[in-house]
This record gives structure tokens, C-alpha cells and sequence, in this order.
């Protein structure tokens, strides 16, 4: 079984809308949605949840109103300002670091598991898939990334599946880390702005530094031919393979409001660029270890 | 079972709280060199990411899965990559130092 991850940096390159089309063209594979922060290949995909999950993130600091002395003392020791009111404490801004609870004279302070998100086990049109939703607020979204792939690979397991095609987050951070870590293959999608090109080296890195090896799609490569020439360079520069440049095309925004993929929606040249490139990837995913 | 398969195994329950990922798995131990015969454990810890904010608490974990075995003479850890990278490598040489005095004493005691 092979995991196969796409990422970008930077948000709003296209990284789902190719992840998507990955996951029609790609045969006998899970979908794992592990953006759980604003998961939305589930807008494409339309999957019939058949299980939900509760996840419980870190613990949250309630305060016991029986013991509670309104002395006041949890109030001045939050650096989250999650304490307004003597003996209130709102859920949304506790980071629940257990500050109150260890001032607190009277052992008024319970440090309670909260729900954070949600683990949905689905069928879908484009087969199985593996998806979550971090509640408004919360925190611990790497690991919800986690338990998203541990599901994935048991779907996998369970449904004899070869591959595992991974929606991953945008940024460097720890949602990032937890779905990069341990994967074949991790493919970036950029665009050609600055932006683009920063975030693109930032998340290369990242990708390198958990030993996985990393190739680029350039998304939108039309819109500025000069920037896609300095990505084209910094690829080169740093060894990273170059797998394809996709044109900007209306029809991608057509296929979006029909809630389908681009080689499911538009038998086209776009199609054919993104039939390419997967083959490519898939080449390259059956020879890496 | 060898003296490195021993430590991996070992290091597989170091788990990164934020993603939940044990340091095998994350491969944030790099470049073990396990000399079996004069028990000389040498390798490279990284963090995460260079601003890790468990760093700290990160490598010593690694480390004492390490020196919690007696038998192993001496323990030449590095930590790269990381902003506190110079801070905790000389804690824990000093770490490491008391340990290996306190293990001789225990040797010659015997």
C-alpha cells in the first residue's frame, strides 16, 4: 500500500481541486481529506457518511461552582484572557494549558475532555474516503490529521486498497507534518505569484526534512509565465522534479459548481494535462519504496 | 535483538503530542551508530520543525530511552536543526557526563 500526498503551501493554489482529480483517475485507492481545518473535497466527492467519530482534542479548564471561592486568582493567571468573569470561562479561547487549575486554592478548576472534531467514514462515487472536521476554534488539528490516516490505512487494509490519496493542508505547520510524515510521495501544487514560489520552498523543505521526496505542479502557469520561469528555476536548483504545468481554464470553475472533478466533468485538453501528470506521479509512486 | 532494533523500538514510544507521531515514524533520529562492542551509542535527534516548543522536552525523552540502560557505556547525542539546538546539546552532555561518572562508581563498586 502506497500513500500518496498532496500539499502546497500556500492555500488556494488548486490543491484539491487536483487531489480530486487524482482521486477519479486513480483506480482501487481510500481518500483521506486530512485539511480538517476547512475540509472541502467532500463538496466534490458528496460522500454518504456512514460512520462519525467523536475526537477528542485537548483537555479544557471548567470551573466546579460548588467549590468555587470567587477569589479571583485564575483570572489574572490566564495568558489567554479566557477568564472575563471571576468564575467564567470561555471555551473558545482556552487553550487548556492548566494554569487555572494550579492557582486555584480549592481545587475548583476541572480540566474536562472536550470534543473537537469529527471523524466521518464515507462511500463516495470515487470510492472510500477517510474525512474530518476540527470544530470552530479548536485546536490539536495535527492530530486529528493523524487519526484521519490511521482510519485511512485500516480502510485500506480492510478494502485490500493499494493507495492511499491524501488531501493535505496548506501552511508548514503541524497538520502539515502529520500528513507528510511517512508518505511515498508528496506532490506540491503552486501558482505563479511570490506567494506562490515563498511557500513553495518553505513546504519543500518541510517535505525533505521528513525524508519524503517532493515533486511540483504549477496550477494557473499562464497567468505569469515570468514567475513559472523562477519556479521552473528553483526546481531545477534544487533537484525537485518539474511533473507539469496546468493552464488556467474557466472550465475548472464550471466543473467546481457542478460538484465534479475536472476529468469527470470535461473531456478536454485540461483533462489530457491532468491524465499526464498523473500518470507521471503514479509512475513515480510505484517506483519509490 | 540487537542494541539499535533495542533503542527503535524504544523510540517508538516518544510520541510528538501535538501530531501524535512517534520520532521513528516522524524520522527525527538520524545517523545511528551503535558500536556493540564498547556499548557506544552514537546518533542525531531534530525536532519537527527548528521552533519546536517541546524541543526541549522532546530530546531528553529520546535521550533517557537511551541512558535508562546501564549497560551502555557512552552516549554521544546531537540535536540539529533546532533554535536551542547549542542549550540542550550541553545539557545534555552534562547529563550524559554525570551519568557515566556515576555509572564508573557503580562499576567499581561491584
Amino acid at each position: 500500500m502506497k500513500e500518496l500526498v498532496v500539499v502546497s503551501g500556500k492555500g488556494g493554489t488548486g490543491k484539491t481541486t487536483i487531489t480530486a482529480s487524482f482521486t477519479y483517475l486513480a483506480k482501487n485507492k481510500v481518500i483521506a481529506d486530512c485539511d480538517v481545518d476547512a475540509s472541502d473535497m467532500h463538496l466534490i466527492t458528496a460522500p454518504d457518511i456512514l460512520n462519525t467519530i467523536p475526537f477528542k482534542g485537548r483537555k479544557k479548564a471548567v470551573v466546579n461552582e460548588d467549590k468555587c471561592i470567587s477569589c479571583g486568582k485564575c483570572e489574572p493567571a490566564c495568558h489567554f484572557d479566557a477568564i472575563s468573569d471571576i468564575n467564567k470561562i470561555n471555551p473558545i479561547k482556552c487553550e487548556g494549558c492548566g494554569v487555572c487549575d494550579l492557582v486555584c486554592p480549592v481545587d475548583a478548576i476541572d480540566m474536562v475532555e472536550t470534543i473537537a472534531g469529527d471523524l466521518h467514514i464515507s462511500e463516495s462515487r470515487y470510492g472510500p474516503m477517510i474525512h474530518a472536521r476540527l470544530r470552530i476554534g479548536e485546536e490539536n488539528s495535527g492530530q486529528l490529521v493523524t487519526l484521519v490516516r490511521q482510519y485511512a490505512k485500516i480502510m485500506s487494509a480492510d478494502r485490500k486498497k493499494e493507495l492511499i490519496i491524501i488531501d493535505g493542508p496548506p501552511g508548514t505547520a503541524c497538520p502539515t507534518t502529520s500528513a507528510v510524515t511517512g508518505t511515498n510521495l508528496a506532490v506540491v501544487v503552486t501558482e505563479p505569484t511570490l506567494s506562490g514560489l515563498h511557500d513553495l520552498k518553505r513546504v519543500t523543505d518541510v517535505i525533505k526534512h521528513f525524508r519524503v521526496e517532493p515533486v511540483v505542479i504549477v496550477n494557473k502557469y499562464d497567468i505569469n509565465k515570468n514567475m513559472t520561469d523562477k519556479i521552473q528555476e528553483y526546481c531545477n536548483e534544487k533537484n525537485i522534479p518539474l511533473l507539469g504545468k496546468i493552464p488556467f481554464d474557466k472550465v475548472v470553475v464550471e466543473a467546481m459548481v457542478a460538484g465534479k472533478s475536472i476529468p469527470e466533468y470535461y473531456n478536454g485538453e485540461l483533462t489530457i494535462i491532468i491524465k499526464e501528470i498523473w500518470e507521471k506521479v503514479y509512475k513515480l509512486l510505484t517506483e519509490v519504496n | 535483538m540487537g542494541i539499535a532494533h533495542e533503542l527503535i523500538l524504544r523510540w517508538s514510544k516518544v510520541i510528538d503530542p501535538e501530531v501524535n507521531i512517534d520520532v521513528i515514524t516522524l524520522k527525527l533520529i538520524y545517523d545511528l551508530d551503535v558500536d556493540d562492542k564498547n556499548m557506544i551509542v552514537n546518533f542525531k535527534f531534530k525536532p519537527t520543525v527548528p521552533t519546536c516548543p517541546i524541543g526541549h522536552q522532546l530530546a531528553l525523552q529520546v535521550y533517557y530511552e537511551v541512558a535508562k540502560d546501564d549497560s551502555i557505556k557512552e552516549i554521544n547525542m546531537e540535536i540539529t536543526e533546532y533554535i536551542y539546538a547549542d542549550k540542550i546539546n550541553i545539557l545534555i552532555k552534562e547529563i550524559e557526563e554525570e551519568r557515566r561518572k556515576k555509572s564508573e562508581v557503580k562499576n567499581h563498586v561491584q
